[in-house]
């Protein structure tokens, strides 16, 4: 076969100029506004009840992106190509340590005096509660877990543990928690301390890296029992109809939180979205689907989950993310975690 | 590329310059992988902007840090001495067999290419894991009484990085055994080697530039694994790129980050060129 030098040549000058120009696929479209959240179920539930109805609303074009990474978010602010407009990060996003890289919200346009108290600060406004508990596999145990405790007592219920690979997700607040610290004196964490608990179980502990791996481990029974996201366990036991049966008490109450990115394009759009996410009517309607409780004191979450929302088993005992503090101490936290998790008992 | 360029280009006025063809090729290296790992290790001392050299003692003085680099080192030699005596043995088997086997057998080693490296890695958590395959059979067939822990192990990432990194050392050990003279053995054995003697004397060497080759590339590919041993390995078996990765998602440090990015490429660089050299010898050498 003999090539043609100008086709060669051709080629070469079109890949060096689609090379040599700005990364398209990033370019944000002027007329779209691009919500992102943490994926899964969720994702699918906030399509639904949320952003389907704002576009027949507001007539505003919506692009819902799942996986937030703060660490992209903080990249595109750097590099001034912002394409995110809402961003519904986790507890650990959006306190005042975060302001390099949001916009401070408009509260002229979003109402937050219905707004559960100390849940609406400068950059970030929650628009659901949910919760960290234990769930366990039902077949695995036998009898039911009360606590945090009893997943620190492997002789009473052997088996393996599933732990959040994630230094602020909360593994050092249930090895406190189970060592006998009272919520209200949980922060500053006894780092010490919660590794110590830690030690006395850790042959015992399955790091898990997602949601979906937390369901699978607990639901096919390879531990007994895993801290997760309230809406999992929900979802092994009732959607995946696993073995799987959880606990309220002790758990550690979080919230989702919107904020705007500095150098959104479309801030004003995003208001406005963010107002209509918080409103009496809309808050409450992701509980439908999933136990999440709304933020607006006035929402009224679905009637057949509230039996299932975190904010119903408050009698049961609960602890709440200090987010500032875990702010604060993320790299002390991550340095810690790291050497603990990756060495010899 | 060069050649044919260059000869297609005679009798006409204009020619071209020699090498253009790679020019495509370095220009998306350039863009797609120079400048953003030169963005990632400038932050080591830009992050922040008055880090210095700080970010290199703070990462080279943790003995974290030394912790992860160790195990990617130990996973990375033990993948490629596994991954190397598997695929040299298997390249011989499909010089030996020749014709449909040889099909066959390559065939075999290239389906790891066919299905993604998530799903494969799944794959493997699902049979070693306690309530998986193999301790199911283990169980029934009475051979155990409790679950034999194999995931969660080195074992499990050995075995599953090297599933996935032995065409590469099948590959370029079989391209070395096709190029091979056969008269050279017939000429050894009508000397008077024996057949172990022939193949280690003559066989071997000739084409221990396969094998050097393909211990390399697994080598230095083993050192950037990722979602493999996240998956298969238990808290011990971590790489460095994990790390990194939680350096930059969770604590947002950038600097440190970065600065263990610029350390691990200084390793990888070191290893090419070492091995570079050693495969360049071999070639110098040819066949003894």
């Amino acid at each position: 076969m003999r090539q043609q030098p100008r086709l060669v040549f051709a080629i070469a000058v079109a890949c060096a100029a689609l090379a040599a120009c700005p990364d398209a696929s990033g370019a944000a479209d002027p007329q779209t506004l691009v919500w992102v959240d943490g994926g899964g179920a969720y994702h699918d539930d906030v399509q639904l009840q949320l952003l389907t109805p704002w576009r027949a609303l507001s007539g505003d074009k919506i692009v819902s992106v799942a996986g937030t990474d703060n660490a992209k978010l903080r990249a595109m602010v750097e590099a001034k190509r912002v394409v995110w407009d809402v961003y519904n990060g986790d507890n650990t996003w959006g306190t005042d340590l975060d302001a390099k890289w949001l916009l401070p919200l408009d509260y002229s346009v979003i109402h937050k005096d219905r707004i559960l108290p100390g849940f609406a600060s400068k950059y970030r406004v929650a628009n659901m509660i949910y919760s960290i508990q234990l769930a366990y596999n039902t077949d695995a145990v036998k009898s039911a877990p009360s606590g945090w405790a009893d997943f620190f007592d492997l002789k009473k219920f052997p088996g393996k543990r599933a732990v959040m690979d994630y230094s602020a997700g909360g593994i050092f607040e249930i090895a406190l928690l189970a060592d006998g610290v009272p919520p209200g004196q949980l922060y500053p964490l006894d780092i010490d301390r919660a590794i110590r608990k830690l030690n006395t179980i850790k042959p015992a502990l399955v790091f898990w890296a997602s949601g979906a791996q937390s369901e699978d481990l607990v639901g096919s029974g390879e531990v007994a029992m895993v801290m997760t996201y309230n809406a999992r366990a929900y979802d092994v036991k009732h959607v995946q109809k696993k073995p799987v049966d959880y606990v309220f008490g002790g758990q550690i109450l979080a919230a989702a939180y919107l904020t705007v990115p500095l150098g959104s394009q479309h801030a004003a759009e995003a208001m406005k979205l963010i107002d209509y996410v918080l409103s009496k009517d809309a808050n409450g309607k992701l509980s439908t689907a999933l136990p999440v409780a709304p933020s607006n004191q006035d929402s009224v979450p679905d009637p057949s989950m509230r039996a299932e929302l975190p904010t119903s088993h408050l009698a049961d005992g609960y602890t709440m993310f200090d987010d500032q503090w875990i702010s604060e101490n993320a790299k002390m936290l991550e340095a810690r975690y790291e050497a603990w998790k990756s060495s010899a008992l | 590329m060069a050649c044919v360029a260059r000869s297609a280009g005679q009798g006409r006025s204009w020619e071209l310059p020699p090498g253009i063809g790679t020019w495509p090729l370095l220009a998306a290296l350039g863009v797609l992988f120079v400048w953003p790992a030169v963005a990632i290790i400038s932050s080591s001392v830009t992050e922040p902007a008055d880090a210095g050299l700080s970010n290199f003692r703070a990462v080279l003085s943790d003995p974290t840090f030394a912790r992860f680099v160790g195990n990617t080192l130990r996973t990375a030699v033990l993948v490629s001495a596994v991954a190397g005596t598997i695929g040299y043995v298997y390249a011989y088997a499909m010089y030996r067999l020749g014709g449909r086997w040889r099909t066959v057998l390559m065939n075999c080693a290239l389906l790891p290419f066919w299905t993604s490296l998530l799903v494969r890695s799944f794959a493997w958590t699902v049979i070693l894991r306690d309530t998986g395959i193999v301790n199911w059979g283990l169980l029934h067939l009475g051979l155990v009484s409790h679950p034999v822990g194999l995931l969660r192990t080195p074992f499990a990432v050995v075995i599953g990085m090297t599933q996935i990194l032995l065409p590469f050392t099948i590959l370029p050990a079989y391209a070395s055994m096709a190029a091979f003279d056969p008269d050279l053995l017939r000429a050894a054995r009508s000397l008077g080697a024996g057949p172990a003697s022939a193949f280690w004397r003559v066989f071997f060497p000739c084409t221990r530039v396969g094998v050097v080759a393909g211990l390399l590339l697994v080598f230095v590919l083993s050192l950037g694994y990722f979602i493999t041993p996240v998956l298969l390995g238990g808290p011990r078996d971590q790489p460095v790129a994990v790390l990194i990765n939680a350096q930059v998602t969770t604590a947002l440090d950038w600097g440190a980050a970065g600065a263990m990015a610029a350390i691990v490429t200084a390793v990888v660089l070191l290893c090419l060129v070492a091995g570079w050299r050693l495969v360049g010898g071999v070639f110098l050498a040819g066949p003894a």
